[in-house]
């Protein structure tokens, strides 16, 4: 398939995980990639595999949590690439913190980056958007559709996501762009490995978040992000769409 | 919009798979027939409307270079009888069963108050019943071929709509069944998922005719601000859904109205 011939799609968090897994699909699908990421190793790895691979990307290292740079970086793949199609906010944090040990540093840097990044940064690409009739796909989790313990704040951030996502889909809705979202269960990132389970957790609450099936693979959450931001998904706006092994069914 | 037709777009993903669809002889069931056919797929559509199906059958003719066809059984699903005989018939004559969609369904307006028993007992008896043994029937085949099921909700399922009362309560089941369903089978190696479309244009979205007496005001706050939405566009997440690519996607309620459920 080659749904997105020519098409910009402009990608946070794409050193990793997720985020180089989707740039890696996109462009095989024939997609420009103009990849952010905090993280400039990562970041330059993912673009020499895309080079080999024979698609195009460029990228450049981006904070999302400073709206300047947000700015700067939507300006910047304009002027390289002629104009955005896809947005995809997938750069994000979590960790686990009993309530009381949440300090106002953790609070602010998980807003930061999973909050604040999304919407100055989707306020900076979305005249482009417009313009070119394209999308925006947020990655939100299953944390943002359910009560977990132990991740306050990261349910708060992801709750938000998917909440953005239904209220700019609606502020947008007279526009021709669709905005929605991707609540992944688990997913074996680096996120997923280096996630410190508290010494002192409760199981039993944990279990409620933890998937019965294995869980996905960065591929799985990318080839939904390749059909979403398609054209194939004309009709498919404001949604918030679970990928994570029949988690948020129970 | 760019203007691929399925056949264009279409990876073959359904190639040697085996593909039971209820309300197949027109609108959503129809377009998904074709799709899932397009790529190969050998398509058992089932429906009331046996005039339907032929032209549906006829029409999927341009799927034989892709290796895929649409065969057909007239059947009523408010009859959990008719719906294992169907299925049993489906498995026998194809060998299999990979993908099960569950779309038939009726829906109309009317007051609550002049909606009577056997009003609301048909409209369960199509829209529930219809897809639970429809499931019921496929699931020992499915969890054979590891395969998956969706069923066909709605925006209804989401939002209280006026005058939609029964339409909306049976939509609203079939999202809590899939959902129960899914976890039931979580440790079977299939998939279990429900599209929720919007306003799409099909003869069922046509044919509405408005109760009596509507308050339009009530009625405008379950309207779309977006023209209807094409059929394809279903059919085209349900092969996405119903294939490999969606392997991590079960239990899930994926929303396709164009934005209604966002507000
Ligand atoms: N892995 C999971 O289990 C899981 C589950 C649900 C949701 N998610 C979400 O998926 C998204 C991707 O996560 P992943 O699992 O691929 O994690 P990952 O850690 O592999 O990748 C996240 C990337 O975001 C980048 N990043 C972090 N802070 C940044 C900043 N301030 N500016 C720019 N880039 C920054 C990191 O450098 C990294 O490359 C996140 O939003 C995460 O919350 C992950
Ligand atoms: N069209 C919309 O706006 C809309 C919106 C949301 C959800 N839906 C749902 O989408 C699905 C498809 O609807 P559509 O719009 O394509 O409608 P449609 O009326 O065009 O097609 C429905 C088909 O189901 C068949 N059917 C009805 N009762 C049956 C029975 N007892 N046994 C076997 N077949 C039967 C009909 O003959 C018809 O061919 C339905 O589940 C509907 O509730 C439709």
């Amino acid at each position: 398939m080659k749904r997105h011939n020519d098409k910009v799609a402009l990608l946070t968090g794409v050193a990793s995980g997720i985020g180089r897994a989707t740039a890696q699909r996109l462009a095989a699908e024939g997609a420009c990639i103009f990849g952010l990421d905090i993280d400039e190793q990562g970041l330059a790895a993912t673009e020499a595999q895309i080079l080999a691979d024979g698609g195009k990307m460029c990228s450049r290292v981006t904070d999302v949590r400073s709206v300047d740079e947000c700015h700067a970086a939507a300006q910047a793949c304009v002027e390289a690439c002629g104009g955005i199609d896809v947005l995809g906010n997938i750069a994000g944090i979590a960790n686990q913190r009993h309530v009381h040990q949440v300090t106002e540093e953790d609070w602010d840097l998980m807003n930061d980056v999973n909050l604040k990044g999304v919407f100055f940064l989707t306020q900076a690409a979305l005249p482009h958007i417009i313009e070119r009739e394209g999308n925006i796909i947020n990655i939100a989790s299953n944390a943002g559709l359910m009560g977990q313990a132990f991740t306050v704040p990261y349910c708060a951030t992801k709750g938000g996501v998917v909440n953005m996502t239904k209220a700019l889909a609606m502020e947008f809705v007279k526009h021709p762009i669709r905005v929605n979202a991707i609540a992944p269960g688990g997913v074996e990132t680096s996120l997923m490995a280096n996630f410190e389970v508290l010494e002192d957790a409760d199981y039993s609450l944990m279990a409620r978040y933890t998937g019965v099936r294995p869980p996905s693979q960065p591929e799985q959450i990318a080839s939904l992000f390749a059909f979403l931001a398609s054209d194939e998904a004309g009709n498919i706006h404001g949604s918030i769409v679970s990928a994570d092994g029949g988690l948020t069914a129970e | 919009m760019s203007e691929q037709t399925a056949t264009e777009l279409a990876d073959h993903r359904y190639v040697g798979k085996v593909a039971a669809v209820t309300g197949a002889a027109s609108g959503m069931g129809r377009c998904i027939a074709l799709r899932l056919a397009a790529e190969g797929a050998t398509v058992f559509g089932m429906d009331l409307n046996a005039d339907g199906l032929d032209e549906v059958a006829a029409e999927a003719a341009d799927a034989a270079a892709a290796g895929g066809a649409v065969h057909t059984r007239v059947i009523d699903i408010a009859d959990p009888a008719e719906c294992h005989a169907a299925i049993a018939q489906c498995v026998a004559r194809y060998g299999r069963l990979d993908v099960l969609g569950n779309i038939a369904a009726i829906s109309w307006m009317k007051h609550a108050v002049d909606v009577t028993i056997d009003d609301w007992r048909e409209m369960f008896a199509i829209n529930v019943d219809g897809t639970f043994f429809m499931c019921q029937a496929a699931l020992p085949h499915i969890i054979e071929s590891e395969g998956s099921i969706i069923n066909i909700a709605s925006n209804a399922a989401f939002m209280g709509s006026a005058y939609l009362a029964p339409y909306c309560a049976t939509k609203g089941a079939v999202v809590q069944m899939t959902r129960a369903l899914a976890t039931e089978f979580v440790k079977e190696p299939i998939r279990i998922n429900a599209i929720a479309p919007g306003g799409t244009d099909t003869p069922m979205n046509r044919d509405y005719q408005l109760a009596e007496n509507t308050d339009y005001k009530l009625l405008m706050r379950s309207m779309a601000f977006r023209p209807l939405d094409k059929p394809e566009h279903v059919a085209a997440l349900f092969a996405f859904l119903a294939s490999a690519e969606a392997a991590n996607i079960h239990g899930a309620v994926i929303n396709a109205d164009s934005g209604m459920t966002a507000t």
